[in-house]
């Protein structure tokens, strides 16, 4: 039977490491979020704001912002103080609020203006708010050199979601 | 025990500590915003209210206008813009007996300050010849006295009664520069439970000194067995912080003794009444 000598291993492990290196690529982020299917009337349909943050709380980038109107960003109280005040445009990651269900917000590691963020820790924050009803705000600490599955709780208007880091 | 007795002592107490607790502070005063934070480009209103009460955020007396029997008041509010000037729009303040209202245009992009118009209130304490204390309010001189009055004393203050309203983002608030006032490092829009905020208090656009008390108190008292200010105090530059607890509207309330150099004034008074909102983590 053939056996890896230690030191070719090793060779393998640095040559790909190498290989990485070369080909180095931004890390990726899935967001797997359920807005919670909620019995009440009226029912307004959440407006959904999910950015990153440094750690020192400074905006980096916003991956979804789920609101029609500007006049209702301020209800996204958190993004609001954060993002809402640089001026970056946000309509590359906007949309209109969505109903009930599960989506999958994709992050490519590339700011607002297409450049890639410097791979390191980083706040994931998501923020739900509900015309008429709740809001619940949720920020957790990742790391994009370490690929991971981070599972965050929502209280009411969300509900446990998911965050994938693919470091690459 | 002499049921006589126990009553003369307790008016006294009680007529003695009033007399101390409006010299401290008078009455409540503050305004109440409908907004402090505002986004999109258009322009928007927000709703001021302004009353004296000391149940706080439920009014409780207007402003009388500064012409009698008149329905507003166009000289009760004043705002600062985002550009640091004063809003030249009409600042129409309506008198509804408990409260007075008024709507504020905000047109540029960032924070606005929004006061009461500072003018000078005069009061003068006294004791008339059975010895009973009494006040009005005009200076001694004005005040037409009783001719056996004794323990004369007129106080004249300065009140800032003010908040912080932004529209579309916020920018560093424009100062008063005269009376109390609060300044930064922290934003007064930008204030969220489980977070330190940072404020140095002014007076006359400059840090007050060391040691300077402050009441920090959550509105709707009403509703409340106990009022639970905190009190905090200055440092030597005249900052203090807060962490707070609670998300809500709070009134921070500070005095300050001023020297006074004006005919028939005998102490000088600065007081502060500043509206600020704290958001829910």
């Amino acid at each position: 039977m053939f056996k890896i000598k230690p030191w070719l291993s090793i060779t393998l492990l640095v040559a790909a490491l190498f290989q990485i290196n070369a080909h180095a690529q931004s890390p990726r982020l899935d967001v797997e979020l359920t807005l919670t299917d909620l019995n009440v009337q009226p029912y307004h349909r959440p407006y959904v704001a999910v950015w990153l943050e440094t750690p020192e709380r400074k905006h980096v980038t916003t991956l979804a912002l789920w609101v029609q109107k500007a006049e209702w960003f301020k209800d996204l109280r958190q993004w609001w103080r954060k993002a809402g005040k640089s001026n970056a445009q946000f309509d590359g990651v906007s949309s209109a609020t969505k109903r009930a269900g599960t989506y999958t917000i994709s992050w490519d590691g590339k700011d607002l203006n297409g450049n890639p963020v410097t791979p390191g820790k980083y706040l994931l924050n998501v923020e739900v708010v509900r015309e008429e009803g709740g809001r619940d705000y949720s920020r957790i600490e990742l790391d994009l050199t370490q690929s991971e599955k981070i599972t965050i709780d929502g209280k009411n208007e969300f509900s446990t979601s998911f965050v994938t880091v693919s470091a690459r | 025990m002499n049921v006589n007795l126990l009553k003369t002592a307790l008016i006294g107490a009680l007529s003695l500590s009033a007399l101390v607790s409006t010299t401290a502070s008078a009455h409540g005063r503050w305004l109440l915003p409908s907004h402090t934070s505002l986004s999109g480009d258009k322009a928007h209103y927000v709703m001021i209210d302004a009353s004296i009460s000391n149940e706080i955020f439920a009014p409780d007396k207007a402003f009388s206008p500064s012409t009698k029997g008149a329905e507003y008041d166009d000289t009760l509010l004043m705002a600062l813009a985002p550009n640091g000037e004063q809003v030249t729009d009409t600042i129409r303040a309506y008198y509804l007996k408990r409260k007075s209202s008024a709507a504020v245009k905000l047109q540029q992009q960032g924070t606005y300050h929004i006061a009461m118009t500072q003018k000078p209130m005069y009061m003068t304490f006294y004791k008339n010849a059975a010895g009973e204390r009494s006040r009005v309010f005009a200076k001694k001189d004005d005040a037409n006295l009783p001719k056996d009055a004794s323990d004369i004393t007129t106080i004249k203050t300065i009140s800032t009664v003010d908040t912080f309203v932004s529209h579309n983002g916020t920018s560093k608030p424009a100062l008063l520069g005269q009376g109390l006032e609060l300044s930064g490092p922290t934003h007064p829009n930008d204030l969220f439970v489980g977070e330190q905020a940072r404020f140095q208090l002014l007076s006359d656009g400059k840090p007050v000194g060391e040691g300077i008390e402050i009441s920090i108190l959550k509105g709707d008292t009403r509703y409340r067995n106990t009022r639970g200010e905190i009190k905090v105090t200055t440092d030597k530059d005249g900052f203090f912080t807060s962490t707070w607890q609670q998300p809500g509207l709070y009134l921070i309330e500070t005095s300050q003794k001023v020297t006074v150099n004006e005919a028939g004034v005998d102490v000088g008074r600065y007081a502060l009444f500043t509206t600020l909102e704290v958001a829910p983590e």
